[in-house]
């Protein structure tokens, strides 16, 4: 009796082991296609998907772009699948490209509301907006990829990226549709001559709607107010070029007579590089500060005319105004806002060649 | 021997697995500013009531809950005992149907419910039917693995923080008191301790202890509900259906092995539950057997988890276990603070008489 017990226990353990072979409906890897870039636009009144899946095959890295219509975007993501001899997992996607034309027409929120919505897609997906025809920008990325050039490497932090390209993810578009006091910043990429990607600067985004434009110089700028590290970067001006290798940023928000104030002060490090001239540290110092300070104003102005608050100067003010008239933020106290900006830049060397300036 | 350590790794951990899902979004849903003001109301009638039913407790050092009730007479203590039973069973069903519907939504996508529900059962069942020491042990051993890595999610996720959307951090109206969340939010808090009472008393615990380690958790009650909020601001927050989860999603670390740390912390919390879900299953089958006497402990316990089982089967969507979570509302209460009460008000009466 005991010794049945015990072949009943031992074949019941073992029927345990069958779960573990696997999850439910597996689809074996080989039959699966992850796609790493997505791109989407409007075709009339459907979406346009186009994918890229990397395929490799004996060593070598090939790539397929495909192309899907729908009324929405799953709908045309379902299209791809069910034209695709395998299975496509949208869970290694690592960039979004939105049609310029899209985010100018329809705006962002839908396709962003349903990309948060499944988990299928990762809320850390880069987002960026495609600066010309889409198509042809795809085609172009499948010949570089051939190269061993990827798209989101323009992004990493370890790879390409400098400080003057915006690094914008999913969750951050989807916080700034949300949220009452902030906006967000989308990087514009077009094919290049030469390289992968051009990058031509940022929109800023309203409600997921393009309504203004920074360049490069000016992302430079909104990335040091928000603190990310810009090092790395070389800045020309008349007399120098010289490289930031440190900043940090501090904010102040004040409201008088419903008036909002921002004082804000951004250190930068700088070291010299090049210089034309005689010119004194002093006389570099003051045309770096002024540039910078001028620069940011004209940015600001254009922003607070169409009420887009991109750099998030009304988070300072969460505690100043009362919630409920929180939500009228961008309308009513962010195009009045007087922003005082100081820039403080200490030089901290000089490289290796000593400089004798005339007095 | 003093088996303090592993009622309170029991504890810590159902209220882990309790606190990182429903609770962040039932706050949010509460109020919109001054998120700290309920849970902190929240958390000092948690503290007090389970201090109280300590000390009620504590006055009947030979006795369960169950031979303290029979002193006040038969069928008083059946009537005391039934919303007890009720709210356990209930509990139960929610938490296996609201766990395996997390587990669908957050990573088993194609999955059909029934299977994890019964996956979820069938170990709970496993782990109840031996005894309450195997769920303590359990509860060590699985407190060990787990709570460094929790620890970890919980450092990872204040990466993109930021303050300024701790504001407007005053509510002066206190409008939380008339939304149902709030109370159906006391869900993270009610139902762990009460196995206190029911712990044979063979295993002994140091009430001072338990109240330390209370105290401990309290921190991550605001965690839960502040990293979601200072990441997205309470806006966003407010749309997300797991604020916590989401938050911990777009942690971007390039040295994490993981893509994404979500299903690690999912998977300990989940495991939690698993436990607590056996812990609750105990506890109802000592009440069961109160009922019918007759049967053995082990077979209440599967008698209980099918019937469970069943009823699970039967919650056709995520609403439904929504409703059943507020339906419950008074039942919980009655667990948190009138049990309690009850314990220490029949301990007073009995040292006074002695």
């Amino acid at each position: 009796m005991r010794s049945i017990m015990i072949c009943f226990k031992l074949v019941l353990s073992l029927c345990i082991l069958m779960p573990l072979s696997g999850c439910w409906d597996i689809k074996d890897i080989n039959h699966r296609a992850f796609p790493i870039a997505m791109g989407i636009t409007k075709e009339g009144e459907k979406f346009k998907v186009l994918l890229q899946i990397p395929i490799s095959s004996e060593g070598v890295q090939k790539q397929t772009i495909v192309k899907g219509t729908g009324l929405t975007i799953l709908k045309a993501v379902e299209d791809i699948r069910t034209n695709m001899e395998s299975s496509v997992d949208l869970l290694h996607i690592r960039i979004i490209i939105f049609d310029r034309k899209l985010v100018e027409e329809d705006g962002m929120e839908e396709p962003i509301n349903t990309f948060m919505r499944i988990r299928e897609i990762s809320s850390k997906t880069l987002i960026a907006i495609c600066d010309d025809n889409i198509d042809s920008f795809f085609l172009a990325l499948k010949k570089n990829i051939e190269k061993g050039i990827n798209i989101y490497d323009f992004f990493e932090k370890y790879a390409g990226w400098t400080p003057q390209i915006s690094l914008t993810r999913l969750w951050h578009v989807y916080r700034a549709l949300n949220s009452y006091t902030q906006n967000v910043a989308i990087p514009m990429v077009k094919s290049g001559e030469n390289t992968a990607v051009t990058y031509t600067g940022s929109a800023v985004m309203k409600k997921g709607k393009l309504v203004s434009k920074m360049d490069p110089k000016e992302t430079l700028l909104f990335n040091a107010f928000h603190g990310n590290s810009m090092k790395g970067r070389v800045e020309v001006m008349e007399h120098a070029t010289i490289m930031i290798v440190g900043n940090t940023g501090f904010h102040k928000g004040e409201l008088r007579n419903h008036i909002p104030y921002m004082f804000s002060t951004i250190r930068l490090n700088v070291v010299i590089q090049e210089r034309r001239g005689n010119v004194s540290n002093a006389i570099i110092k003051k045309e770096l500060e002024k540039v910078l300070a001028n620069r940011f104003d004209g940015m600001l102005k254009r922003f607070q005319k169409q009420e887009s608050d991109v750099f998030g100067l009304g988070q300072y003010y969460r505690n100043k105004i009362p919630y409920e008239e929180l939500k009228d933020w961008r309308k009513k106290y962010y195009p009045n806002l007087e922003m005082k900006l100081t820039i403080h830049t200490t030089i901290q060397n000089e490289g290796s060649i000593k400089t004798i300036t005339d007095k | 021997m003093d088996k303090s350590l592993q009622v309170i790794c029991m504890g810590l951990m159902s209220h882990f697995g309790l606190i990182f899902f429903i609770y962040p979004e039932r706050i949010i849903a509460s109020t919109q500013k001054g998120h700290w003001e309920p849970i902190l109301i929240q958390c000092v009638i948690f503290i007090l009531f389970l201090w109280l039913y300590l000390k009620g407790l504590s006055y009947f050092p030979k006795q369960d809950i169950i031979g303290i009730l029979k002193t006040l007479g038969k069928a008083f203590s059946f009537t005391l005992l039934f919303p007890v039973l009720l709210y356990l069973i209930i509990t139960t069903i929610e938490l296996v149907s609201a766990y395996a519907e997390v587990t669908n939504i957050i990573f088993l996508a194609n999955t059909p419910t029934w299977a994890i529900i019964t996956l979820m059962i069938l170990i709970s069942t496993y782990i109840a039917v031996k005894g309450i020491e195997t769920i303590l042990r359990t509860a060590l051993l699985i407190f060990c693995i787990f709570f460094p890595l929790i620890l970890l999610t919980l450092l990872i996720c204040f990466q993109d923080v930021d303050w300024h959307n701790a504001f407007p951090i005053m509510d002066t109206g206190f409008n939380f008191f008339r939304e149902p969340p709030f109370y159906t939010s006391f869900f993270s808090f009610a139902i762990v301790f009460s196995f206190l009472g029911f712990i044979p008393k063979k295993i002994s615990y140091n009430s001072k202890k338990i109240m330390f380690a209370v105290f401990f958790l309290i921190p991550f009650f605001f965690l839960s509900v502040y990293l979601p909020l200072l990441t997205f601001g309470n806006e966003t927050a407010s749309t997300l259906l797991f604020p916590f989860i989401t938050t911990l999603d777009k942690v971007q670390l390039q040295w994490l092995i993981f893509d994404r740390a979500t299903l690690f912390f999912a998977l300990s919390l989940v495991t939690f539950i698993m436990l607590l879900t056996s812990l609750l299953l105990w506890q109802s089958s000592i009440i069961m057997s109160q009922y019918i006497p007759g049967l053995k402990q082990k077979y209440h316990i599967v008698v209980l988890s099918v019937s469970i089982f069943i009823i699970c089967l039967c919650i056709p969507s995520w609403q439904e276990t929504e409703k059943l979570l507020w339906w419950n509302t008074a039942f919980r209460f009655y667990i948190l603070i009138v049990l309690p009460l009850i314990i220490f008000l029949i301990g007073v009466r009995r040292k006074r008489l002695s």
